[in-house]
């Protein structure tokens, strides 16, 4: 236990999510402290969106005496997103994480290192929670004026409500990997690996959301609800199986029965827990012993080999292959910067295939396609997904942070900062190209779009993926998160990302809205988003030559 | 032809470590820059080649200043830094097609170096694997033909023979002399005291970031009035700071 105590202390000293004193003690950035207050007022609203939902809801449900189900939906919710995410965490943080070389040596039980890494990974999802459930638990407290044990119960839920997703998210990892390290090309097979985890993941919650769809016929479900006294709360159901006693704990907080429930609940969880970390004693070494070996050949090149890759290439295309090869090479890369581009295509398919009545929707669709009107409607909104989808794969918003502490070497080699920096810019544009493409031509198999709405949709797109692009490389070097050790903390705890999705959306959100308020024709909706972002690219790719060289030039490690 | 004009740097404007320090190395010579570890031997490394920037003082190289016309004077040079780890997920020959690329090697001439280098180092049959696959005296190797590819005039080398099999480090050594007596500049820090006393033309000792002596090793034991070894020398001249 006091090994445990010590070695998660030292784990979450390097839990420092925004990096705030890179290297400097006692010496805080004003810069990155500023990006935080502005990152927490950026997630404010959706906060508050999410707690006045849970507010409306209560006085519109509890009308049949059903509320309960709003807390059933909110942790329901919360627990997928988390279990989701758990996945990229887990991942990373038990086994691509570099402390793992220095913990093997040491005298420590697989189960204490598990229990250290898995508290970290707790701590992750407590930010999660924070931002989705936390406004659920608060606007339902208010909506019916909770007392303060119904806050203290909260708390508790808050606390032990990611221990059941993260439990699963773990095992599956912890049985990926014990299989994937019988392989010989382990970043191969650990590439695959985390594919199949995350369409596991999506596959998963979408079968989950079917079945809870049609095991009770509609009739059912009104005799249910007609009940009233929160009947509908026992039909919460699902792989989270604890979910209901927290449930009920919270909707009879102030009797015994409610802490009968939370009890119960908390018990349930710890029981999980403890049989994944004696599940683990037994299995987790066995995936991560060796995890650092890499597959050799060591097979001579054949002369033609040599000379055909000796061709020469310029600096800035050897460069830009260099970082692609590096994305496609890194599995934690590959997971997050690489494969979203491809899976997002699965993620508009994979509904319409479980809701076979949706074909219907979609004629009609493309009816509308036909008429002016909706034209410009549908080449606005797909101006905006590729814009989201460039902006979500975070190549360039992470390009300088993943360059880590070999960022050095940027810094001899004879390439201006210019350059170095439009290598990466377009390594993050070609990748967003194929997220956008890839969309398309999923669309297309549903949609039948006409050839000019085709190369309009992809004129106005390239403009919007370059303007991302560039976005996010402007906001990394103005932010570089140096300092990691595992690779997970340069792309998906680094909050360049998300600054970038955010001001990707906005910025492409403000044109679109406007030109479907005023109801632009199609002609004109394109001209004023092709002008506007022209310039806005010009004015960037500006500020990267001048403001951005100079930057790149001052980071020192 | 390396030359340091008063150059000084500190961290957080409060440690000093490099402290004005003037130094030339010349042409034709192999220069060992030595120190106790935190001297400042490093940092000065770093900010020969463009990695850090010195709060003040110039230093050029072939006559190129590093600050005013960084990627001339980046051309000028070969480096290798004191820890390997890096490009890991490249295969030895993409990382020097990659290096050649930057630095303009034509592919013919590439190809041929690439052969020459791969037999003398001994890694034709690592070629087409990661560098992550590769042990330290390995990724060492690899990055040392990554300079040795775009034949720089200047070597800057941190720590070279760290890792090193006694092969190798023999092969770098007889290369470090050849280099040297074709009129080109070797400079490159160490521990290995041996090593330089038998190798360097001339030693620069650095202390806390002051330039303690610097000269060929005749002058050393003149200047110090000792006939003993440059470790007995080097120990009493560190330790009376």
């Amino acid at each position: 236990m006091n090994r445990y105590i010590i070695l998660t202390k030292m784990m979450l000293k390097s839990f420092n999510l925004l990096d705030l004193k890179p290297g400097k003690p006692g010496k805080i950035h004003i810069k990155k402290l500023l990006l935080s207050v502005l990152l927490l007022v950026a997630f404010l609203p959706m906060m508050f969106g999410i707690g006045s939902l849970a507010f409306g809801g209560y006085s519109a449900l509890s009308k049949i005496q059903q509320e309960g189900l709003i807390l059933g939906a909110g942790f329901s919710m919360s627990s997928l997103i988390i279990f989701f995410f758990s996945i990229f965490y887990v991942m990373s943080v038990f086994y691509f994480s570099k402390d793992i070389e220095s913990l093997l040596p040491l005298p420590l039980k697989p189960s204490e290192i598990l229990a250290s890494k898995f508290t970290v990974t707790l701590f992750y999802e407590y930010l999660t929670e924070l931002v989705f459930l936390s406004p659920i638990l608060i606007g339902f407290g208010i909506a019916g004026k909770e007392g303060l044990i119904y806050y203290l119960y909260s708390i508790v839920v808050f606390l032990t409500l990611p221990l059941l997703p993260l439990v699963y998210a773990s095992i599956i990892s912890i049985l990926m990997m014990r299989f994937t390290s019988l392989a010989k090309n382990k970043d191969r097979f650990r590439i695959v690996g985390g594919t199949i985890a995350m369409l596991l993941a999506v596959g998963l919650n979408s079968f989950i959301t079917k079945l809870g769809n049609s095991s009770l016929s509609a009739y059912e479900l009104q005799q249910l609800l007609a009940q009233g006294n929160n009947s509908a709360v026992g039909t919460i159901s699902g792989i989270f199986i604890s979910n209901r006693f927290a449930v009920i704990a919270l909707l009879y907080s102030k009797e015994l029965k409610g802490f009968v429930n939370l009890a119960v609940f908390v018990l349930i969880c710890l029981l999980f827990v403890m049989l994944f970390l004696s599940f683990g004693e037994r299995t987790y070494f066995k995936g991560v012993v060796g995890m650092s070996e890499a597959s050799t050949k060591r097979k001579k090149l054949k002369e033609a080999e040599l000379r055909k890759s000796s061709e020469q290439k310029s600096a800035l295309k050897t460069y830009t292959i260099k970082e692609l090869r590096l994305l496609f090479r890194t599995p934690v890369y590959f997971m997050n910067c690489v494969l979203m581009n491809f899976l997002f295509p699965v993620f508009i398919i994979l509904p319409f295939l479980v809701q076979s009545n949706d074909m219907q929707e979609l004629q009609g669709l493309s009816t509308y396609i036909a008429d002016g009107r909706g034209s410009a409607v549908v080449l606005a909104a797909a101006f905006c997904i590729s814009v989201f989808v460039a902006s979500t794969n975070g190549i360039t918003a992470s390009a300088i942070s993943r360059e880590g502490t070999n960022i050095f070497v940027c810094k001899y080699l004879p390439v201006s900062y210019k350059t170095q920096i439009m290598a990466k810019v377009l390594s993050g544009m070609s990748m967003g190209a194929v997220g956008t493409l890839s969309m398309l031509l999923a669309a297309l198999i549903f949609i039948p779009i006409p050839v000019y709405l085709i190369l309009l949709i992809v004129a106005l797109s390239s403009l919007g993926i370059v303007f991302s692009s560039f976005a996010g490389i402007i906001i990394d070097l103005n932010f570089p998160k140096l300092v990691w050790d595992n690779e997970q903390k340069a792309v998906k705890q680094n909050f360049n990302v998300v600054l970038n999705m955010l001001v990707s959306i906005v910025m492409a959100g403000i044109p679109v809205f406007i030109s479907i308020a005023l109801h632009f024709t199609l002609w004109v909706t394109f001209s004023v988003i092709a002008v506007l972002f022209v310039i806005l690219n010009l004015l960037l790719y500006n500020i990267l030559s001048t403001v951005g060289v100079r930057l790149f030039e001052k980071i020192e490690i | 032809m390396i030359e340091l004009i008063n150059v000084s740097k500190s961290y957080n404007g409060m440690t000093k470590a490099v402290d004005d320090l003037t130094l030339a190395v010349p042409e034709g010579q192999i220069v060992g820059f030595l120190g106790p570890n935190g001297a400042g031997k490093t940092t000065t490394i770093k900010m020969i080649v463009g990695i850090l920037n010195a709060d003040s003082g110039s230093i050029t190289i072939n006559g190129i200043d590093i600050k005013e016309r960084p990627i001339e004077a980046k051309r000028q040079f070969g480096f290798v830094p004191d820890s390997p780890d890096m490009f890991l997920r490249l295969k030895g020959i993409e990382y020097l097609n990659f290096i050649a690329d930057i630095y303009k090697v034509p592919s013919d001439l590439r190809g041929q170096r690439v052969q020459e280098l791969s037999q003398t180092f001994e890694m034709e049959s690592a070629l087409n694997d990661q560098i992550q696959s590769y042990s330290h005296g390995m990724r060492q190797k690899i990055i040392i033909m990554g300079v040795l590819i775009h034949d720089p005039s200047v070597w800057i080398l941190d720590e070279p023979m760290t890792g090193l099999d006694p092969k190798s480090s023999f092969t770098l050594k007889e290369m470090m002399r050849n280099h040297a007596a074709e009129g080109k500049t070797v400079f490159f820090s160490t521990h290995v005291l041996e090593v330089a006393e038998k190798l360097c033309d001339r030693v620069a000792i650095i202390n806390k970031g002051r330039l303690l002596f610097y000269g060929t090793m005749e002058e050393m034991r003149e200047h110090f009035r000792s006939n003993g070894s440059l470790e007995k020398i080097f120990l009493e001249m560190t330790e009376n700071e």
